[in-house]
């Protein structure tokens, strides 16, 4: 197989020459912080840290990890290091449970980005001569623009069809003749699923690549897109807090994503001692930005579990790769692109119950759709003896939690104690798509 | 005075009932009637037991979610048309049934709107309504 490589002379790099230009990036970062964003330069005052007589990666061990939370405090611009009039794009996550977080970008943060993104998605088999149907939401959220982005970079003729209107975007990439998709890959099961509704062959679509991102996903889940599509699908990987998609991407040999090394230092942290881990390991995956202008982020907590492949690719990209996200280190949960919090459950079953609910919320994947359910004990609150009070009771339950998530939900009453609670304090959570 | 009953929430899972049941015969409390009103998850357990407090005592020990109602029992003549006497009766009093069902032979527990009404209704148009202590020593 022959497989282009988008910027060669830094995606096949001597691991001497990455190792320099991390070097001295890091060095220019830490001082950029220092000088314009004022919680770093309090917490490296406070640590000691001079950023002048930076030595190397090691000392970055000596500064706190950056959290979502120092985002959020500092919401809208407070972590900005530069002025308003130096951004050229701002964008937001959706603030499900607070204060939304706010990142933004300079002309060359922008460039830098599309440069990711070309990189990657070169890697997952697009060309110039590819015409990308864009399914991502595009708004706030850095997914439909970063692609956006990178694929005009590419030269690929871009289809931003934006989510949704399932029997639209079957028509698009029939009439336009779609060679590549993007898209989460629950929203890649469902369209499938509405394909063979309609009764139509894959095999006589153009379609040949399809890049899926912003959820997790399993191998099982890859093999079924690939053959209902009869494509080649790749996994790809970012959040906004550090840039958005285009932090690291698969090649065609899937087999873990090549991580951009020369924009971001990776570190793998065990979650509850936050000391770092030998390579190989898995644990927490940390990212420094190594050339981000208007917001700089040092040791940004990830939330996600992943582990470092160290060992060269076949493909002839010498960057190392991360394997495939295999969960999260807090409670929250991606379903079908949404971020869903169990303490937003929590609440509405507190003002209804009017105490303490022990519940469970419970995730899987059936067919083509990520499917959520909310277990629910019963007790001396929520239970009547009418099978019609009962039931208004489920409907109540169920109207409110699919209104405060947005998304749609099934309510299971069950029997007091019959969740599992670990060490007393009860496991909200139980994801069965992780295989 | 009124058939006191007890609702318990158990979930659809094999064994549960067995469980309950076992629970009381073991206490020496003797069921007189019982019924099931189902849903797919889980079922809402209705009994009239002869020892009402002890039951619901032991049940909630046993972490089980137990609610109280009072219903009122009523003798059915036992003839063609029997039920429906008694049922045209409170329909024409307005008085709404939210279920009943069979104990020990033709009595049937009724659970409506307003116990008490019901009860005098029924006793002045000649029904034989049986008291809670009968019921449970029938």
């Amino acid at each position: 197989m022959k497989m282009k490589i988008w910027d060669r002379r830094r995606e096949c790099a001597c691991r001497e020459e990455i190792d320099e230009l991390q070097r001295q990036n890091l060095a220019r970062t830490l001082k950029w912080a220092y000088d314009n964003v004022a919680m770093y330069r309090r917490r490296m005052d406070k640590a000691g840290f001079d950023p002048t007589a930076f030595k190397g990666p090691d000392d970055l061990r000596r500064l706190p990890f950056t959290t979502k939370q120092d985002l959020r405090d500092n919401y809208p611009f407070g972590l900005f290091a530069v002025p308003k009039d130096k951004l050229v794009r701002i964008h937001s996550s959706s603030g499900t449970t607070g204060k939304p977080t706010v990142v933004g970008y300079t002309r060359r943060d922008l460039r830098t980005w599309s440069e990711l993104v070309a990189r990657m998605v070169t890697a997952a088999g697009v060309t110039h001569r590819d015409t990308i149907q864009i399914s991502f939401g595009y708004g706030l959220f850095t997914g439909g623009f970063g692609l956006h982005y990178g694929m005009e970079r590419v030269g690929a003729s871009v289809i931003p069809v934006s989510s949704g209107n399932t029997q639209r975007q079957l028509m698009i990439m029939q009439d336009f003749g779609t060679t590549a998709l993007v898209s989460t890959p629950s929203y890649a099961m469902y369209m499938a699923e509405t394909l063979a509704e309609a009764g139509i062959d894959p095999a006589g679509l153009k379609l040949r690549y399809g890049l899926f991102g912003s959820e997790p996903w399993s191998e099982e889940m890859r093999t079924e897109l690939e053959h209902k599509w009869n494509i080649t699908a790749t996994d790809n990987y970012g959040l906004s807090e550090i840039m958005g998609p285009g932090v690291s991407g698969e090649c065609l040999l899937k087999q873990g994503m090549h991580l951009a090394e020369d924009h971001f230092l990776f570190e793998i942290i065990d979650p509850k001692t936050e000391e770092p881990l030998p390579a190989g390991e898995e644990g927490e995956l940390v990212i420094t930005t190594l050339t981000k202008e208007a917001l700089p982020v040092i040791r940004y907590r990830t939330r996600d579990i992943t582990r470092i492949i160290t060992d060269p690719c076949p493909c002839g990209r010498t960057l190392y790769r991360m394997t495939r996200v295999v969960g999260r280190t807090d409670d929250m949960l991606i379903i079908r692109g949404v971020n869903v919090f169990p303490s937003q459950v929590e609440s509405v079953l507190l003002e209804i119950e009017g105490t303490q609910p022990h519940y469970q919320l419970v995730v899987d994947r059936q067919g083509q759709l990520d499917t959520l359910e909310v277990w629910v004990e019963v007790s001396d609150n929520l239970f009547f003896n009418e099978m019609k009070r009962m039931h208004e009771l489920s409907e109540t339950i169920r109207s409110r939690i699919e209104s405060v998530l947005g998304l749609n939900v099934r309510i299971k009453l069950v029997e007091p104690r019959s969740l599992a609670r670990s060490e007393g304090k009860a496991k909200r959570v139980l994801d069965m798509r992780k295989k | 005075m009124h058939t006191r009953e007890l609702s318990v929430f158990v979930e659809n899972k094999a064994g549960r009932l067995a469980v309950l049941t076992k629970l009381l015969g073991q206490a020496g409390i003797n069921i007189r009637g019982f019924s099931v009103a189902d849903m797919s998850d889980y079922g809402i357990v209705r009994l009239i037991v002869d020892k009402p407090d002890e039951a619901a005592a032991l049940l909630r020990e046993c972490d089980f979610i137990v609610r109280e109602s009072s219903l009122i029992c009523v003798r059915v003549p036992d003839q063609p048309g029997g039920l429906s006497s008694i049922l045209n009766m409170l329909s024409e009093s307005d008085i709404n049934v939210e279920y009943m069902y069979a104990i020990v032979d033709t009595l049937i527990v009724f659970n409506v709107e307003n116990p008490d009404q019901a009860e005098r209704l029924l006793l002045e148009s000649g029904v034989k309504v049986v008291s809670g202590p009968e019921v449970y020593s029938l």
